[in-house]
């Protein structure tokens, strides 16, 4: 069987909707300068930076993976995810641990970023859409923007960070071996 | 009559050092503190040739450089700069400023009298 | 705006100023070190350079007065001798007294590098604990926001924090005691700076007299000399050559007096660093405050000092005519 870290009971990691439904929170955190959030609820936890073992035949954003708990993770450099170059680790950077889905599994991967900030609430009604163009980050990443301390901020849609083909390669890269898909 | 130099530093030192050297050679010396002394003195009393520093507390050097050059009866003053400051830019400033020569401390009493005697103007 | 709240567990603990006092001081100290040992050692050749002057200025009116003695006028330029050594000696004197003190201040500017290794340790001891309480606060607010409000972890989680957090605020209270010390330091050190320069200033004051009144002495006896003998001529010759030599050393006192002045100023610099620390930009006050003291230099060995580049010797050069 797979050895991909599961969660023990499933939980509602989805992004938040963006139905108005009251406030919602979100984790800020740095990446290369600017400010970006995640739904609090697709996050399990935040790490202090430690070095991801290597594994051969990795694509260029991963890496590599790390042992959380005996568990393997893989850890996506989020920068190189965004087609931007690596940035370098400093005293503040981290690992902050999402959940999302793949397939019928949660699949739990880290996101190396450089500074984590804050828990904030957003209400949805602040959301705007991502700009039309100039945006630097793929649009299918961006769940929107919002302004708060008149800082933007971008909201990440994780779901779509891994597409599903490179989840598996992710997931391959956790458990070299296991099964294509997962039952 | 003896020709008179104005002596511009804030340090005693200097300008004892100066003064002795200078009326050793027989010119009379008046002396100043600082830029805003200096042009007091050349208001009062009939000056032939200027010697100052450059780094001064409440106007620099190059500062009082220029306005002895602005006014019209000191346009010709021969004006020696004696300074720490030994860098390109620095002497630039001074020589677009209007300094006819620029001595580096510390400085052989000699050199500023040869200096002295090159520049001072032969006319009463 | 609204709708907006922050859950931001730094916000009890003190923020560590001190890291950019500490940072600044680090930083500067060694350059601090540098331009005193310049202006030490230019002090110090300078008043040992005068001393071998002065001796040999005396000797040679020894040996002039000894070929004027069969002359008229020999006891008056005996008597006039005389006085000038004693002249002499209390200028040497004067000049030590400069020189020890100028140490005195040199070895209390030394005396900070304790307190800042010191403090470069504990702040960075605090900034990691608020790191990692930061990490701790938020990974509680993960906790509770996928369990509810109520969960196990988020107890034991939040009894860490505390526990962190007490941690903090004493090695915080530790740096403020020991930031007051450093400032009770440096305020000492301008003090002592102050007072030292209004001696110095009296006993150049004295020591220009004291050579005035023996060159103008000299002066005289130096015609009456050279009208006598030849060997008379060479001697007064070389104590001319003597004079002008002890001119040049005698400037060292503003030169050192330059170097020291910029020191202290950039002491007083430091301190106003620490009292407005606490922001994001700490790392660039501090480059913004080492850009600044160099721009203050006025000699090239302390451009060289700041750099790194070693220093040269410094020789009396020619005038550059325009």
């Amino acid at each position: 069987m797979s050895e991909v870290h599961t969660a023990a009971a499933p939980r509602d990691s989805a992004a938040p909707a963006a139905t108005t439904r009251g406030p919602q929170q979100y984790l800020t955190f740095v990446l290369g300068g600017e400010v970006f959030a995640i739904g609090i609820l697709a996050i399990r936890e935040i790490l202090e930076y430690a070095i991801p073992t290597q594994v051969p035949m990795m694509p260029p954003y991963l890496a590599g993976v790390i042992n959380l708990r005996g568990a393997v993770v893989p850890v996506v450099d989020l920068a190189i995810r965004f087609g931007r170059p690596a940035g370098t680790v400093g005293k503040r950077t981290c690992i902050v641990i999402i959940e999302v889905a793949g397939g019928e599994e949660l699949q739990q991967i880290g996101l190396l970023v450089d500074a984590v900030n804050a828990v904030i609430e957003v209400d949805a009604a602040q959301i705007e859409p991502p700009p039309a163009f100039g945006a630097r980050v793929r649009a299918d990443f961006i769940h929107g923007m919002a302004t708060v301390d008149s800082r933007f901020i971008i909201l990440l849609d994780v779901r779509n960070l891994l597409a599903a083909a490179e989840l598996e390669q992710v997931a391959e890269t956790a458990a070299p071996g296991a099964p294509a898909t997962h039952a | 009559m003896a020709k008179r130099i104005l002596i511009v530093d804030d340090s005693e030192s200097v300008r004892m050092i100066a003064r002795i050297a200078l009326r050793e050679q027989g010119y009379e010396v008046l002396e100043a503190a600082n830029g805003v002394e200096a042009l007091q003195k050349l208001a009062g009393e009939r000056v032939h040739l200027v010697v100052s520093d450059v780094n001064m507390p409440q106007m620099d050097g190059i500062t009082l450089l220029k306005q002895i050059k602005a006014s019209p009866k000191h346009k010709f003053m021969p004006i020696i700069m004696l300074t720490t400051e030994a860098g390109q830019g620095k002497k630039d400033e001074g020589r677009a400023a209007g300094a006819r020569a620029w001595i580096t401390k510390p400085f052989q009493p000699g050199v500023l009298v040869d200096a002295v005697t090159k520049l001072m103007p032969a006319a009463a | 705006m609204d709708g907006e709240r922050e859950t931001d567990a730094t916000d009890e603990l003190p923020r560590p100023a001190a890291a950019v006092l500490a940072t600044a001081c680090a930083q500067a100290l060694p350059i601090w070190a540098k331009q005193i040992e310049t202006a030490r050692h230019q002090a110090q050749d300078a008043v040992v350079s005068l001393m071998q002057r002065f001796e040999n200025i005396i000797s040679r009116l020894d040996t002039a007065l000894g070929a004027a003695r069969s002359q008229t006028g020999a006891s008056t330029v005996a008597q006039d001798t005389a006085q000038g050594q004693q002249l002499l000696a209390q200028v040497i004197d004067a000049l030590r007294d400069i020189r020890s003190s100028r140490d005195a201040l040199a070895r209390e500017i030394r005396g900070l590098a304790a307190y800042a290794d010191e403090l470069g340790k504990m702040s960075s001891d605090v900034e990691s604990i608020a790191f990692k309480t930061n990490m701790l606060a938020l990974n509680a607010a993960i906790e509770a926001a996928h369990a509810g409000d109520v969960g196990r972890g988020f107890a034991v989680v939040a009894k860490e924090v505390r526990e962190l957090s007490a941690a903090a605020r004493d090695t915080g209270k530790s740096i403020s005691h020991k930031v007051g010390l450093i400032s009770a330091a440096l305020t000492q050190i301008v003090t002592t700076n102050e007072r030292v320069s209004a001696r110095d200033q009296a006993a150049v004051t004295e020591s220009e007299q004291h050579i005035h009144t023996v060159l103008e002495r000299f002066r005289q006896r130096t015609q009456l000399l050279t009208d006598i003998a030849e060997r008379s001529n060479a001697e007064s010759e070389a104590i001319k050559g003597d004079v002008a030599d002890a001119l040049v050393q005698l400037q060292f006192q503003d030169r050192t007096g330059q170097i020291l002045q910029q020191v202290v100023a950039s002491i007083a610099q430091a301190q106003q660093l620490g009292t407005g620390a606490g922001q994001d930009d700490d790392a660039q006050r501090v480059a913004e405050y080492l850009h600044r003291m160099q721009q203050t230099y006025t000699t090239d060995e302390q451009r060289q000092n700041h750099t790194g580049v070693a220093s040269g010797e410094l020789a009396p050069q020619g005038a550059t005519f325009f």
